[in-house]
This record gives structure tokens, C-alpha cells and sequence, in this order.
């Protein structure tokens, strides 16, 4: 996520000015702070620093960091804990002490803050694992309604493609879910359209692929695909989702045209590709990167009922900061 | 011989896991014998940090496996508390 990326650029003039409050509960990592300073001084987004207030002033000092413009909580001085706390309880047969612990955590409370509309997206994982983002999530922020696992899409900027949306697509799920269902190929279908609506601004044409097409192999594998295409339409009427179909069927005209006798408006200009599993996605993904010299924008989390970014713990300030801002969007008018 | 907190610890995974307590042994697995989500790991960890006054690294807990791994995770924590 590049400063050079041109993606990025158009997606910082989305949330220029915004206002979008990002919750950082590893305020205490410097990456961090430097990233949020830039998006605050850029105006990208309104960062809200979770955890220790000595040791994150300790941090700025030791880095030259100016923090003086930056709002700092440290979960147990907030007076919002309580409030946090019934919130809490209200979904959880935890005991109240129990939520009390948690929320004393940043990534919990951080993770409150968004639930209870007192931030509008939460930014971590340069400390934190994927794994206990996601459990965070789950648990406190939830799942968007019709969604119920969490996963995981990149969004590919392929020079000199001219289908996709702009040359763009959406591949997923590529980094979380290792064998999913049927129904879990549904859940990573739905929340992929709606990730392409909130980011690429675009009508998401999703195209469920597999090694066949409409029925071309009837191994128990494609018709998984099948199934999970049954539970979209099911599940979304209105959605524009086709297969079982194979990778050239979903993007090339003329190849679909071949092979789908029927009318479909997927076939051919898909914008969103669905994986069967976290082999073909994690491949494709990579592939596409090294051999078409894509830019490769993720893995970004989806399927929550907020925006929550999970960063690469590798990750730079400049990566960080096009992360706050994939975030930032899709938070935009929610 | 148990001890008193480790009876406690069983006692609180037998109640976050919903299973019965003669169900909790140490040999026992929380995902693949108690079908345990991911949330019951976080929600098992807090109830221990509640009742012993304790701080649980929930990345580091989450590394326990079993009831046995949990239970001498949580005794060390405890003994370091004292």
C-alpha cells in the first residue's frame, strides 16, 4: 500500500476531510503514532489513540513524535466504561468482572468504542495477531446482518486489464478461511459485494469459481460451488452472482460467451472473484501480483458489522496509513 | 491431589465450555473435544482473570490446547501474583 499507489491517492480524496473517527488500540507501537500524526495532519482521518497515556507520551518523546493534537484514552481512566460495560453484558452471559477485564484491554475497548458509535472504524494488527483480531471482532463488534464468518479479499489493480471494474477486481476469501462450506462461500460472497459497493463505489457482479463450468464436472468440489451460488440467490435476490464457473469464463467476454449459454450478467465482466478455498485464493492472488505486476491492496477483513483493519504485523507507516484509509472508506455514510 | 484454584479453573471451564465437570480432565481438548469457538477462549481467559485477579495474555493463552495447559498457565500466573 504504497504512497506511490495510484488506488490509494483516489481513495484518500474519498475520505479527505471526512471526518472519520479511527480507533488505534496499539497507540503504543511508534508505526502507529506515525501514521496516525500524517492521516491527522493529512486530514484523513481523526485518530483516537487507545492504551497507556505515560508510555505512548514516553513513545512520542523517544521518536521525536509532536502527539499534542491526538486523542489519547487509556480504557481505565475513560468514563465511558461504564456504559461500555452494559453494553457489553447486554450480548454476553460473561459476569460483569470478566467484562471488565476485557475492557481494560485496548483492542476490546477499542473495539467498544466503534460498537457504541463513538469511533467509526478500528485500525490494529501491527502488534496484534490476525487471529485475535478476528476473535475481537466476532465478539464484540459482530457480523454484518446475513454474514456469519469473517473473511478476508484483496483488492487487485491489474495494469492493461480492461474488464473488472476499472481494471480492478476483488479476489477472496485469499488469507482466512482455509476449507470453507458452502455456506461460508456464500458468507465470503455477500460480504465481498458489500466490501466492492463501500470501496469501489461499483454494482458487484460476483462470480463463484471453480475448475467447471455450469455443470461442466459433476465432482463433489463444483458442486459445492453450486450450492454456495444457490445460497447467495437464496440468501440476495438481488445480487448479480453466477457460476460455478472457471477463472476465464468470469473475466473474459468472448470465453463466456462460449461456454454460458444462458443470459448472465456476471459471465464475462465479473468484478469479484470468489475462491473455493484458501489454497486457489492465497495462489491466485499471489500470481496475479508477481506475473501481471498487480498492485495487491489487503488481505482486508470483511464480514464484520464495522470496519475493522487488520494490518500486516510487517507493515510500514505508508502501508499503515493506506490501511486507515481502505478502513476510513468504508465507514463513509454508515 | 487438587488444589482449590485448580478445582476453580475446572469449575469455570465446565461452565464457559457448557460442559458437565466430570468432562473437564486434562487430557481434554477445547476445540476438538469441547467444539469450542474461538470466543469461548476469550470468555474463558477474562472469567480467570476475574476470579484471580489476574492478567491473561490472550495470545499467549490462546496457545493452550488443552484443560491441563490452561490449568498450569493459569496456576503460573497466579503463583507470579502472590
Amino acid at each position: 500500500m504504497a504512497e506511490k499507489n495510484t488506488f490509494i491517492s483516489q481513495l484518500k480524496e474519498a475520505v479527505y476531510g471526512k471526518g472519520i473517527r479511527v480507533v488505534f488500540p496499539e497507540a503504543e507501537e511508534p508505526r502507529i503514532l506515525e501514521a496516525a500524526i500524517i492521516a491527522q495532519k493529512e486530514s484523513l482521518a481523526v485518530p483516537i489513540m487507545i492504551g497507556n497515556r505515560e508510555k505512548i507520551f514516553q513513545v512520542a518523546q523517544e521518536h521525536g513524535f509532536d502527539i499534542s493534537q491526538l486523542d489519547i484514552i487509556t480504557p481505565e481512566e475513560s468514563s465511558s466504561i461504564e456504559r461500555y460495560v452494559s453494553l457489553q453484558l447486554e450480548q454476553s452471559t460473561l459476569r460483569e468482572g470478566a467484562v471488565r477485564k476485557l475492557l481494560r484491554k485496548p483492542l476490546f475497548f477499542g473495539l467498544m468504542m466503534v460498537k457504541a458509535g463513538d469511533a467509526d472504524a478500528m485500525v490494529g494488527g501491527a502488534v496484534y495477531e490476525t487471529a485475535s483480531i478476528i476473535m475481537a471482532g466476532t465478539m464484540v463488534t459482530g457480523m454484518k446482518e446475513g454474514v456469519s464468518t469473517p473473511s478476508s479479499f484483496f483488492i487487485m489493480d491489474i495494469p492493461g486489464f480492461k474488464g473488472g471494474e476499472g481494471g480492478k477486481l476483488i479476489f477472496a476469501d485469499c488469507a482466512v478461511l482455509p476449507d470453507p462450506t458452502a455456506e461460508e462461500l456464500a458468507d465470503i460472497a455477500i460480504a465481498s459485494a458489500e466490501s466492492a459497493r463501500a470501496i469501489l463505489g461499483c454494482e458487484p457482479r460476483v462470480a463463484m469459481l471453480s475448475f467447471s463450468t455450469k455443470g461442466s464436472s459433476l465432482e463433489p468440489q463444483a458442486e459445492k460451488i453450486v450450492q454456495a451460488t444457490r445460497i447467495v440467490n437464496e440468501r440476495q435476490p438481488e445480487l448479480l452472482v453466477d457460476g460455478e464457473f472457471q477463472a476465464d469464463t468470469a473475466i473474459v467476454p468472448t470465453i463466456a460467451k462460449k461456454k454460458v449459454k444462458e443470459e448472465s450478467p456476471v459471465a464475462g465482466k465479473a468484478n469479484i472473484l470468489i475462491f473455493p478455498d484458501l489454497n486457489s485464493g492465497n495462489i491466485a492472488y499471489k500470481l496475479v501480483q508477481r506475473l501481471a505486476n498487480a498492485d495487491a491492496i489487503g488481505p482486508l477483513l470483511q464480514g464484520f458489522a464495522k470496519p475493522i483493519c487488520d494490518l500486516s504485523r510487517g507493515a510500514t507507516v505508508d502501508d499503515i496509513i493506506g490501511s486507515i484509509v481502505v478502513t476510513a472508506v468504508q465507514a463513509i455514510d454508515r | 491431589m487438587v488444589n482449590e484454584n485448580e478445582e476453580k479453573i475446572m469449575e469455570i471451564i465446565a461452565e464457559i465450555f457448557e460442559v458437565q465437570q466430570d468432562q473437564v480432565t486434562k487430557d481434554k481438548n477445547f476445540v476438538n473435544d469441547f467444539k469450542a469457538k474461538s470466543i469461548k477462549i476469550i470468555e474463558m481467559c477474562a472469567t480467570l482473570e476475574d476470579e484471580f485477579d489476574i492478567e491473561i495474555d490472550m495470545e499467549d493463552a490462546r496457545k493452550n490446547s488443552t484443560v491441563g495447559e490452561a490449568i498450569d498457565y493459569t496456576l503460573g500466573l497466579i503463583a507470579a501474583n502472590k
